[in-house]
């Protein structure tokens, strides 16, 4: 019998083997310098569902002639991304040639040594073009790596006819904050504020608002100091924990939402704050959306005496160190980062663009707001270690939303563990 | 005896093909994370590999966060195996019996196994949900929950949400290798022993349940090897939170390489969770093969 199974076993190790052999033969024997004086380029990135990409690739093409653009259309998930593009830069060889980055990608990448070096490809003044918070994204030990395309932030949403209703201004501190929505909530047909809870990346994002709202900090960028067990720290955990145990403003499920679960209950009415991300803008005003005209947009509340702040997310596109073609590629970074190019994606998918005059030169409020926002952008910790860093506190924010620890032993055993990681 | 040399020569030459790829795809990437374990290769180190010697080992024995993965790694095994394989067998014994409509219930049993993982992982997600989820609707309907419960959304009701789920998904695979096994039962030996008077009882624990073991142990053996590298639904369903209540030795492991790149230490962390898949294996597999023997001798 168990000789059967070992057979079996075999049988499908060898199945699954041949699969993948198919796949990487398919995937890695393409020519990358594709007939006579062609260059071929790759990147990988998220379906190209509108098509835009398709386009600036056509346009690309047209203008450069002899430059092929090879789009490689991978998992929307940015994780899964990260994986594949982490996984062929470790074989050491330029598969891709163009890397489509996060923004927490960027220290990583550049301490493995993956990314081309672009900082004096443009001089200053063009830096300059671009929103500040969205370079320093791509920016590791003083050196650029990434050209900026799109730039996400944490914000503030609120229900503009329900405060208007109530005589209430939309909140600026944490307390107003707790204050409105006590008096506007009737749970469960009306939550007063819903954000993301859950133990991933945006549960960092959210911290890190309410962290510097209440002037802590998590690691500092020049003295790699960690902040987490200093009183302001274990004060903004107790303030994110009372919002579901104590004030009860927020659900209890809160600690299993992400971005679409928190953007459903605000969306669909039954919920007065949210914070989350840009996208949310467009959602709730589209076609059919029962939001339209009843939302308004700020940045995050904070302390009277902290600063309000939202987190910095965002894509760009960075060259592999490995590549043979740096020059071309370039120029398509340079393409594509360029304003007209950014518009069209912002009016298909609604990402806001990195470029300071998309807002400088609009008429619409929203956007206006928007920008207001992105003034308070804080970067996540730029240290090679950062997806460690982030587990650590996701693991211990994460066990004081759900009761396990207390903000206080959750902060001290962070502050202990990060200090371990950063080598102090 | 010269043509059985030659004999074995030809063997040997047919099957050196197949062995060539189990040496690839098998033994040498064991080979290669025991020789990595041995050195530090991280970001820290710019991913040059530098040799530590035991090192890795013994950071790996202070890892409080290693141990609670393990921990967590084996109580989900235990009881989303254990759920599983009585439900499949209860399921199996059911399905072994003569009804109409038999043929479309033995397919539709097998649709969950059939499902993406990642798609019903992410399905669950949603069924789970306090606000939107099916879970509670349900459950208040009926009368037993007052107030929803945010089943992913606590550390004590994360785990078991994540196991019944996963017992959802596997105990029709379960079942259709004991409905194998079942099948395989000559009937007459149930004839002769009600013939002789045996009771229900008798009859499953004297002809069932000897006869039906070894098709039990394969079900055990691949649903353990399984269930203990479980990775894909806890991924999708809760990335391993809340406060790290649902983090198997899957997911911390493949954090540490290939999101924080720590090559050497997750090369450790690789070696000791196969060193402890095989003990548990052998924990499994040692009372039934004794049971078997019991049973031949009866």
């Amino acid at each position: 019998m168990s000789g059967g199974v070992d057979g079996l076993v075999d049988g499908m190790r060898l199945a699954g083997a041949a699969l993948l052999g198919i796949f990487l033969m398919a995937n890695c024997s393409r020519p990358h310098s594709s007939g006579a004086g062609g260059v071929e380029l790759s990147v990988l990135m998220d379906a190209d569902v509108d098509g835009d990409w398709h386009a600036f690739i056509r346009e690309f093409e047209t203008l450069n002639p002899g430059v092929h653009i090879n789009y490689v259309e991978g998992p929307s998930e940015t994780n899964a991304r990260e994986d594949l593009y982490v996984t062929s830069l470790l074989g050491g060889q330029a598969v891709y040639d163009l890397i489509y980055a996060d923004v927490v990608w960027v220290p990583k990448f550049a301490a493995a040594g993956w990314l081309e070096d672009v900082t004096d490809r443009w001089p200053a003044e063009h830096w300059n073009e671009f929103i500040p918070g969205a370079v320093e994204g791509g920016t590791y030990k003083g050196r650029i790596y990434r050209v900026p395309q799109h730039i996400d932030v944490g914000m503030f949403f609120y229900r503009r006819d329900l405060l208007e209703a109530a005589h209430e201004a939309p909140p600026e501190t944490f307390d107003d904050l707790v204050r409105v929505a006590q008096k506007l909530q009737h749970p469960d047909q009306l939550w007063g504020y819903v954000w993301q809870g859950k133990q991933y990346e945006g549960l960092i994002c959210d911290f890190m608002e309410v962290l510097t709202g209440f002037s802590g900090f998590w690691i500092n960028a020049d003295t790699n100091e960690v902040g987490l067990d200093r009183p302001e720290a274990v004060r903004a955990l107790q303030w994110m924990h009372d919002t579901i145990r104590q004030t009860r403003i927020s659900p209890p499920g809160t600690t299993a939402y992400t971005e679409e679960e928190s953007r459903l209950i605000f969306q669909s009415g039954r919920a007065i704050f949210l914070r989350n991300w840009p996208y949310v803008w467009n959602t709730s005003q589209q076609v059919g959306s029962p939001m339209i005209g009843k939302v308004g947009i700020k940045p995050m509340p904070a302390m009277a005496n902290g600063h309000p702040s939202a987190t910095l997310g965002g894509w760009g596109m960075s060259i592999a160190k490995n590549s043979r073609h740096k020059d071309e590629a370039w120029k398509f970074c340079e393409y594509v980062s360029a304003l007209p190019q950014v518009m069209r994606v912002q009016a298909h998918r609604g990402n806001p663009p990195a470029i300071k005059a998309f807002y400088e030169n609009n008429n619409d409020q929203a956007w206006r707001d928007i920008y207001r926002v992105m003034e308070t952008a804080v970067v996540r910790p730029r240290i090679p270690q950062y997806a460690q860093a982030s587990d650590i506190l996701q693991r211990y924010v994460s066990a004081t939303l759900t009761e396990r620890m207390t903000p206080v032993d959750a902060m001290n055993a962070a502050a202990k563990e990060t200090r371990l990681l950063l080598g102090q | 005896m010269k043509t059985r040399a030659s004999d074995q020569a030809f063997g040997a030459l047919l099957i050196s093909p197949a062995a060539a790829f189990v040496f690839c795809i098998a033994i040498y990437p064991i080979l290669r994370v025991l020789w990595l374990s041995f050195f530090t290769q991280n970001l820290g180190t710019s991913l040059v590999p530098k040799f530590v010697g035991i090192d890795n080992y013994i950071r790996l024995a202070n890892d409080g966060h290693f141990f609670a993965t393990v921990r967590t790694t084996f109580f989900f095994t235990f009881v989303s195996v254990a759920t599983e394989l009585v439900g499949g067998l209860g399921f199996a014994l059911l399905l072994n019996h003569e009804f109409r409509g038999r043929v479309v219930a033995r397919a539709a049993m097998l649709v969950p196994w059939a499902l993406p993982t990642a798609v019903l992982a992410w399905a669950w997600s949603w069924i789970f949900n306090d606000q939107f989820g099916v879970m509670n609707d349900l459950l208040r309907h009926l009368g037993i929950l007052v107030r929803p419960i945010a089943w992913l959304g606590s550390g004590s009701t994360a785990l078991f949400a994540v196991i019944f789920a996963d017992v959802w998904k596997t105990a029709p695979f379960v079942m259709i290798i004991l409905l194998a096994g079942l099948q395989n039962i000559p009937g007459e030996l149930y004839e002769a022993a009600a013939i002789d008077g045996a009771s229900v009882w008798k009859r499953f624990r004297f002809i069932t349940l000897p006869l039906l073991l070894p098709s039990i142990m394969v079900a055990l053996l691949f649903r353990a090897i399984q269930s203990f590298g479980i990775f894909d639904l806890i991924f999708v369903m809760t990335g391993g939170g809340p406060g790290g209540a649902t983090e198997t030795l899957a997911i911390y492991t493949y954090n540490t390489y290939l999101r924080y790149l720590d090559f050497g230490y997750g090369s450790a962390m690789i070696v000791a969770s196969f060193a402890l898949m095989l003990i548990f294996t052998a924990l499994v597999y040692w009372p039934l093969a004794r049971m078997r023997a019991q049973f031949a001798n009866e």
